[in-house]
């Protein structure tokens, strides 16, 4: 009988926390798999948040593979570095070097992280805590992650959570906003695209300008544009096909789901269930709407100067979130007017988030001590 | 208001205007690449 109750001794240790965690991590499973909701990070971060919280888990603890997982992807920032150059590798930015206009948009829709930080710090948050859960609306996991690492490691599950969650919930989250902020007759306002041919030499050259010029204003950001145009360098070069290649699928893939089931990790229950994560989550979702906000009220005020208007909409596509952004502007365009396509603006404009999101994150990092 | 929501206005000021002229001296710089480099030289 002794025997027996050896074996069980995880039953005997098991939380109201822990099982509220194991329905957190079955509802993350759920969301990936029946809705589809960045499923290459939310079931490995549900299932992460599982192992966790199963009691005296030999996975974790101070020699526990997690622990290790943590300690060497998480704490040193490697894992968010190596996604960026699978990111990097999967870009191709000739839609922003033929409308590079569109970079003023990725700029504005910076507008959530900061004005959420503010809102974050007026409810008591400390400034690198308020910082941390500002930089979900640079809708780019691995900037979140890479800075809340920083400064607020306690935080990382949630601020993860939201993050993801809420990029692939963007369909939903920015229709409103821009409805709310634009007249029919803007969102029916035609722009004239013009195919600009790039040459390779620009495409080789920009990654390379680039990681220059942002790593001399922001010295601190140079790991994440820095590997995120290696990726691209890899990509636009031409000669190292194999390396592109390796970077956007093997090694994305591998650290994608080492990343994952490595945040589910710091999911638990006595971390993660307290009142701090609900108020996380629900910033997330005001610096996503203060990102669309932000691109849109720049592209109506352009347009109190421009002669060629801009379809305000356009502006709420300089969040990072790629391609779902841009998608939605498309969707509702037609959708106003069936003839009119708003694909490659809003592309262009999406592209410009993602640079725009990390020179945000390396702009938080430089500003606050 | 509070000392930590003073700082972070601060930021808030300091990182959009630091955004905007990124923004801007990428645009400039992409406009020189593509002057520079056109297609076919």
């Amino acid at each position: 009988m002794s025997q027996w109750s050896h074996l069980a001794v995880g039953f005997s240790g098991l939380t109201v926390g822990n099982v509220v965690m194991f329905a957190v991590g079955a509802i993350l499973i759920y969301l990936a798999v029946k809705k589809e909701y960045e499923p290459m990070l939310l079931l490995p971060i549900g299932f992460g948040a599982i192992l966790v919280n199963i009691p005296f888990s030999a996975a974790t603890g101070e020699h526990g593979i997690l622990t290790l997982l943590y300690n060497t992807g998480i704490a040193t920032e490697l894992f968010p570095i190596l996604i960026f150059v699978g990111v990097g590798a999967m870009i191709d930015f000739e839609p922003l070097l033929q409308q590079p206009m569109m970079l003023l948009f990725g700029a504005a829709a910076q507008f959530g992280v900061f004005a959420t930080m503010v809102v974050a710090a007026m409810l008591g948050f400390d400034l690198k805590e308020a910082a941390s859960i500002g930089i979900i609306g640079a809708a780019d996991g691995p900037t979140s992650i890479y800075v809340a690492t920083r400064f607020a490691p306690h935080f990382l599950g949630p601020i993860s959570v939201a993050a993801y969650s809420y990029m692939s919930l963007v369909p939903i989250i920015q229709p409103p906003i821009i409805r709310l902020l634009t007249t029919r007759n803007e969102r029916r306002i035609r722009m004239e695209y013009k195919h600009i041919r790039i040459s390779k030499t620009v495409k080789i050259l920009f990654p390379i300008v680039v990681t220059l010029v942002a790593g001399m204003l922001a010295p601190i950001s140079v790991p994440l544009i820095g590997f995120l145009m290696f990726g691209n360098l890899l990509r636009e070069c031409g000669v190292v096909d194999r390396l592109s290649k390796a970077a956007q699928n093997e090694l994305a893939s591998l650290v994608t789901l080492l990343l994952g089931i490595t945040i589910g990790s710091t999911m638990g229950a006595e971390f993660f269930l307290k009142p701090e994560t609900l108020m996380i989550l629900g910033m997330g979702i005001v610096a996503f709407a203060f990102d669309t906000a932000g691109g849109v009220v720049l592209a109506k005020f352009m347009n109190l100067f421009l002669k060629h208007k801009i379809n305000p909409m356009v502006g709420a596509s300089g969040i990072s979130a790629f391609p779902m952004s841009a998608r939605v502007v498309e969707s509702m365009g037609t959708n106003e007017d069936p003839t009119n396509h708003l694909i490659m603006q809003a592309a262009g404009a999406n592209f410009a988030g993602q640079i725009s999101s990390i020179i945000a994150g390396g702009m938080v990092l430089a500003l606050i001590k | 208001m509070s000392e930590v929501t003073a700082e972070s206005l601060r930021v808030m000021i300091l990182g959009m205007e630091a955004i905007f002229v990124v923004a801007l001296a990428f645009w400039a710089l992409i406009l020189l690449l593509r002057k520079a480099f056109p297609v076919g030289k």
